[in-house]
Parts: C-alpha cells; structure tokens; sequence
C-alpha cells in the first residue's frame, strides 16, 4: 500500500525514483538538442511576439502618427470595458451568433449526415455533391451569396416572390435580417458537419442497434439511446470547433460588409473580429486593437475551459463503460 | 491527489479572476472615456520612426535632390509604384514613354482593391517599408509629415501649382492650401457630374436639365418623377437617376460649414433634410435605384438604357459613346439656394519620406507632373490637371462632348472643404439611409438633428487630433 503523495517529504519522492542509467541520460539530452529548433520557433515566433503583444496592448501605438508610443498602462482595456459602447456591441453580436448558428449548425449537420448514412444508389456522388461548399474559399461563398440575396435582383427573393412573398426581406440591408441572411449562408456549407458527423455515425457498431431491435426499440429509442450517446464526442469536438470558428469569424464577413470593416446595417454584423480590424488596421489604434485581441483570446480560453468541464458531464465515451 | 489538483486549480482560477478584476479596475481609475489612449492626443504612435527627424520638407537628402535638381540617372532601379483603380490605358501609356525616356528605371505597378489600400499603405508604413511612389490618399499621411513635400521640386521641375486646376490641387495639399506643404502631384481632372439619356428624356416628354446650372434636389426630384419607368421587375424598370447617401452632402461645405469646423445647423439644416426626405423618397417608390446598385453599377445602368440620368466620372463617357447613347452631361443636384456644384478630383501620386529610391521615384513625379499631362488626354477622356497644358494643347476644341463637359466644370468645379477624419460614432450617411430606405422611415428631419447633436463634439474632437498629428 503506497503512502499518499503529499505525505511524501522531497527526499522520500526522490528515493522512490529509480536511478536513470548513463545511456538513458545521454538519450534524453539528445531528445533535448533535437528538441532546440522547436524550442527556439516557440520562443522566437510565438513566446517573444505574444509577450510584445501584451505590452502594445498597454501602449497608445497608432499606425500613423508622430512621436513614439507612450506606455499607458491599462488605459486601453479601463477604456474598452468603461467607455466603448462598440466593444459591447461586438461582444453581444458575436456572443448572439454563437448562440443561435452553433445549435442550428448541429442539428443540420446531423440532419444531413442521418440521411448520408443510408444506403441508396449513388449517395456517395450526394456526399461529394454536399461537401463541395465545404471546400469552396470563404470569400467566394461570401461573393456568390452577395448575389443570391440581393434584395432586388437576387435569386432568393425572386424565389420568394415567386412563392407569394410580398415584401420578401431586405436581407444584408435590414438589420433584423443580416444575421439570419449569414446564417442562411452558413447553412449551406453544412456539409463539412455533416461529414464528420458521417464518420461518427459510421463507427457506431452495428450490435448495438441489433441488439436494440432485439429488445424491441423503436427508431427514436435507438437514436435517443444509441445513436446520440455514441455521437456525442463527436458534437463535443464540432461544438467547440464551432465556437472557437464563431470567435475568430473573419473572411465572409469581411466581404459581406463592403470590405471596409464596417458592421452592417446599425452594426448588426459588427463581429468581434470585425471590430477588431476595424480598430487596429482601419482606424489604426494598434494599441488598442491589440487590447482588444487579448480580451477575446483571454474569452476563448475560458470559453474552452468551460466546454471541457462540461464534456464531463454530456460526453460518452465508450471505453469508460 | 485528485483532490490535490482541484483545489489547486480552484485557487487558480480564483486568483486569476481576481487579478483580472483588480487590473481592470485599476484600469478605470487610469482614464474615464475619452476614446482609445492615442487618440486624443492623435499622435503618440507610429512604432520606432523618430518623425522628428524625418518631418517634411526637413530631410537633408530631399533638400539636397531639390537644391541641385536633375532626373535621376544612376544605377538601373526598379520602382514599386502602389495604387488603386487605375486607368490602365493611362498607366501603361505612362510606362512605356517614361521607361523608354529613363531606360534606367523600371516601373512595378502594384493594384490594390480601393478598400482595402490605406490599410496596405499603413501597414507598410508601420513596416518602416513603404513604396517609392503611391496615390496619396490618407491626408493623415501629409498632416503626421509621412509624405514628401514636393513645393521645393515643383520650382526645379518648371512647374507651380497654380497651373493645375483647384479641385485637383486640394486632394494633395492640407487644410491651408499649398503653403502647408505640397504632397502630390496629380495627373488628371476628374469630375463627379451627371448624364442624362436625351432619347429617353424625350420620350417622357420631359424638358432636358440645364447644363448652366446644378438643379436643387426638390428639382431634380420632380424631373425624375416625369422621367422614370417604374416596373416591379428591376430587370424592367427605367429608373430616372439615382440618389445615393453621398450625394446629399457631396459638397462638404453644406455638412460642415466652410470652415468644416460646424456641423451643428449645417448637418441638420433645412435644406439638408428636404434633399434628404425627396432622394430617399425616390428610392422607396422605386424611381430612383436602391439595392439594385449593389449588384450593377450605375453607369452600366445607364449605358445599358436602364436609367435615364446618372452619376459619373468623365472617364465612362466613351462607354456610352460606344454604347449609341445620346446624351447631355450636367452638373449634380445641389441643396435648395445652393450655389452650383461639381466635385473634381485627381489622383496624387507621391513618394514616403521612408521610401527608400527618393532620386528615381521624384522623377517619375516629375514625369507626371509634366509630360504625363499631354500623354493623359491622348489616352483617355478626362483633361489633364494642369489648366496651362490644357489650354496649350486645345483641349476639347472640335469634340462637343468634351467641351459640354468643360462648361460644366467652369459652372461648378470647386474645391471641398477640408474636414479631418472623425473616429467611430460620428455621422454616417449610410446608416441614415439605410433606415430611411430599408427600415421605412421618411422624415429625416428629426434623425438629423441627433446625428448632428452627436457629431458635433466628435468632430470638435477629431481637429484636436488632427492638429496633433503634425
């Protein structure tokens, strides 16, 4: 019976180690020297600008401007949390987006993959077919959905009038519907979900259905029962893909809103990555923008810390049965 | 040890979440508002550059080049030359007569997307790496002495700023006209007029505008009422002209007083809503175009018989020319009481004071400055900047089009007021449009008044930052 670690004092610790031979201490600086070109990347390329990232954030650096940046300590983020109503704003729009796209994402996803598992001629010219969106650039999805839901001469609301629709929305013009419009477009590159979830469903063993069948469940029990605990590592990893995606949601967004870094109609597209270019690189407060970067970096750790807690409690595994 | 490992955690977290609480609110001890630390103060950026060595017109190399001026004619160089939009016909015209006179410099034309471009300059800037020559678009560039100032060049290269035409003269000079500093040199006279569709217009029975004069907006919008086609199908509707966010306020002086210093009575002026409430109108009953214009651009509309008056810039005219089109062309509608107006422009080309080929890079100025004034109407339709060079070589005389468009210019070309930058929060005819085009409001009036009452002090405070730039 081992004694409890922290009853340990260091030298016992120490003399419970085994001794490491010669060759082994040798080996072991060898890893280390191979070991140094990685080391010095992660010193020089992420440790180093990190840290000078950190002290720009407490400067008032511009991108154009005479003299040189001042040390202001936490000015930047006493403003951003005190007087900036655009920081707020980003935060409610992003933090709505993830909110409203991830689950409607997931249940699409799944949707579509559920339908992918089966097995009718020529799905798999289907699966291609819906995850071609999937590989497609942003920018171009963004440009082709410009197109389609232009209020006037797009093929949506022709479509919708078409149908009966009198007014047909005003899409990336109205502020009500802007979001709605970039989750319709979100919505069609689904596929990628889908997939995934397709492969998830796919290592699902057939036993358990059978088994199942056996017993007498019906469809939704089998789903309910099997099919949703044996995804669930799977939703785990696209829920936390999708929300770390939502944060740092760029490029479409970009494209849809001019290209200018401005947020739509009443700022309703104004995305926290948006506001941050808009800052940094539009207005050019580096200083600030670079502030604003480590909030959202500090909100997706906790963002992730969060998640993990929580994959205790809803995720299945099935090697802990 | 589990245990262990979660109270540890526990702690962490606690501590960490007091830290951020203690930071953040020591933080707002520091400063209450005011916008982002730098910008009151406008300068206080800018990385390593030591500007107060660099300031412009102060660098001894370009005092030096200007004090004994001759072209460049030194090792083979190739210059990096940043624009946006850019005529190509011209340019390349550019390119062949300046490589073929300085077989010593190679020009490198790199195109970037307008929205995108005084990101790139700023980020090259901020890189300590600039072009040797770029369209000076950012007077903030001019203003923190970024730019070279060209007044010393201008002597030694024969030419003086009173030859080119005013509206060209203020996109490359500050607030106080050409003794603040000259910071470009520009190639060509573009202005913001209008055109209008004669067969169309006589077909509506409608009488033409007047070339003599800029109509009033409550004019313009009534023409366009007799004038316009409209159909539900936007494929099949003549709309009558457009009445984009700008153009309410295309003359700065009308938004910001003459001195651009007041917006408070200028913005929310009488016959600022009434422009406002008649354009807009224009859109919602659909006379005028509105969304449409995401996806087609006005002057294709016109050529494509589609609208019967349009903005434009001179530089389209051959495209409805070679279209068939009969037109006229018009200076743009004006508020009510207004003098006539016609917005020109140029492009002003120039070089960084951290560029790093100033020698070869000024004679190309100098290129442009000069010879390229005669290549540029040879090449396209606009005149040239230099008011002297247009007139040595008779510029328009036999071409009626050419000289409609002169006449509209002596009607209405001035120069804008200069108004600095202002920060997030202030003004933005976008919005205002959108609420008065998409969201159905239809009474400007009261939407002016606030917007106005909430500019007011931005713009107080965005002169506050601009003076601190230099």
């Amino acid at each position: 019976m081992s004694m409890p670690s922290q009853q340990l004092g260091k030298q016992e610790i120490a003399a419970t180690q085994p001794r490491r031979s010669a060759a082994a201490v040798k080996e072991e600086r060898v890893a280390f020297l191979f070991l140094i070109p990685w080391f010095s990347g992660l010193f020089f390329f992420l440790a180093v600008p990190l840290v000078y990232s950190l002290y720009i954030s407490m400067t008032d650096r511009r991108l154009i401007s005479a003299g040189k940046a001042q040390f202001v300590g936490l000015q930047n983020y006493s403003y951003m949390f005190t007087s900036d109503a655009f920081f707020y704003k980003s935060l409610f729009v992003t933090m709505k987006w993830i909110l409203l796209s991830t689950p409607l994402f997931l249940v699409a996803g799944l949707v579509i993959s559920l339908f992918l598992n089966q097995k009718y001629f020529g799905m798999n010219v289907f699966r291609t077919i819906l995850y071609i969106p999937a590989v497609v650039s942003g920018v171009a999805v963004a440009v082709l959905w410009l197109q389609l839901l232009n209020p006037e001469l797009g093929v949506v609301n022709y479509a919708l009038i078409k149908l009966g629709v009198d007014n047909p929305p005003y899409w990336l013009e109205d502020p009500q519907w802007a979001m709605p419009a970039v989750m319709l477009m979100g919505l069609w590159g689904v596929g990628g979900m889908a997939i995934i979830y397709l492969a998830g469903l796919q290592n699902i063993p057939p036993h358990l259905y059978e088994a199942a069948t056996i017993d007498g469940a019906g469809a939704w029990a089998k789903f309910r029962h099997i099919t949703l605990p044996m995804l669930s590592p799977t939703i785990f990893f696209l829920v936390l893909n999708a929300i770390i995606d939502s944060l740092l949601f760029f490029g479409p967004l970009f494209v849809l809103t001019g290209g200018t870094g401005g947020g739509g109609p009443e700022n309703s597209l104004l995305f926290y990555m948006l506001y941050l270019y808009r800052v940094a690189f539009v207005q050019g407060f580096m200083g600030y923008g670079t502030a604003l970067a480590w909030i959202l970096t500090i909100l997706g750790v906790l963002m992730v810390i969060v998640m993990i807690r929580l994959e205790r409690r809803f995720v299945f595994y099935e090697s802990e049965e | 040890m589990e245990q262990l490992r979660r109270f540890s955690r526990g702690r962490f977290l606690r501590l960490s979440a007091m830290t951020a609480g203690g930071l953040v609110l020591a933080g707002c001890n520091l400063e209450e508002g005011g916008g982002p630390p730098g910008a009151k103060k406008g300068g206080g950026g800018g990385g390593d550059v030591d500007f107060g060595k660099i300031q412009a017109g102060q660098n001894p190399e370009l005092e030096k080049l200007a004090e004994d001026w001759k072209p460049y004619d030194g090792e083979p160089v190739e210059l990096s030359v940043w624009m946006y939009t850019p005529d190509e016909r011209s340019l390349n015209a550019y390119k062949i007569a300046f490589e073929k006179k300085y077989s010593n410099i190679k020009l490198e034309y790199v195109v970037y997307p307008e929205e995108s471009y005084i990101t790139k300059i700023n980020v090259a800037l901020q890189a300590h790496n600039p072009p040797d020559v770029a369209i000076m678009e950012e007077k903030a560039w001019m203003k923190a002495g970024l730019v070279a100032d060209l007044a010393p060049f201008y002597k030694a290269w024969g030419i003086s700023v009173a030859d080119f035409a005013p509206g060209g003269v203020g996109r490359f000079t500050l607030e106080n006209g050409p003794k603040q500093g000259i910071f470009g040199v520009g190639d060509f006279l573009a202005g913001n007029i209008m055109v209008y569709n004669k067969g169309l217009f006589d077909e509506a029975g409608a009488d033409y505008p007047p070339m003599d004069r800029s109509l009033e907006w409550p004019e313009y919008a009534e023409l366009c009422r007799q004038v316009a086609q409209p159909n539900e199908d936007p494929t099949k509707a003549v709309y009558c002209g457009s009445a984009p966010d700008w153009g309410f306020g295309i003359y700065s002086k009308w938004l910001f007083g003459p001195d651009g210093r007041r917006v408070l009575g200028n913005l929310n002026s009488e016959e600022h809503i009434e422009a406002w409430n008649v354009g807009t109108a224009l859109v919602r009953d659909k006379i005028a175009p509105g969304q449409i214009l995401n996806t087609i651009t006005e002057q294709d509309l016109f050529t494509q018989k589609g609208t019967a008056m349009a903005w434009t810039d001179f530089t389209f005219i051959q495209d409805y020319t070679a279209a068939g089109i009969d037109f006229g062309i018009v200076p743009s509608p004006v508020l009510t009481g207004s003098t006539s107006f016609v917005d020109t422009w140029t492009t002003s080309w120039g070089t960084f004071i951290e560029s790093k080929q100033h020698h070869a890079a000024l004679t190309f100025l100098q290129f442009i400055g000069t010879e390229a004034q005669r290549i540029r109407p040879k090449v396209s339709a606009v005149p040239p900047l230099s008011i002297k060079v247009a007139d040595q070589i008779d510029y328009g005389a036999g071409d009626p089009i050419k000289e409609e468009y002169l006449r509209v210019l002596e009607v209405g070309a001035k120069p804008q007021v200069f108004v600095p930058p202002m920060p997030e929060g202030a003004w933005e005819p976008a919005e205002l449009y959108n609420k008065m085009t998409v969201q159905g409001e239809t009474e400007a009036g009261p939407l002016l008044d606030a917007e106005a009452k909430k500019t007011q002090p931005i713009l107080d405070r965005a002169w506050k930052d601009w003076e601190a730039l230099a």
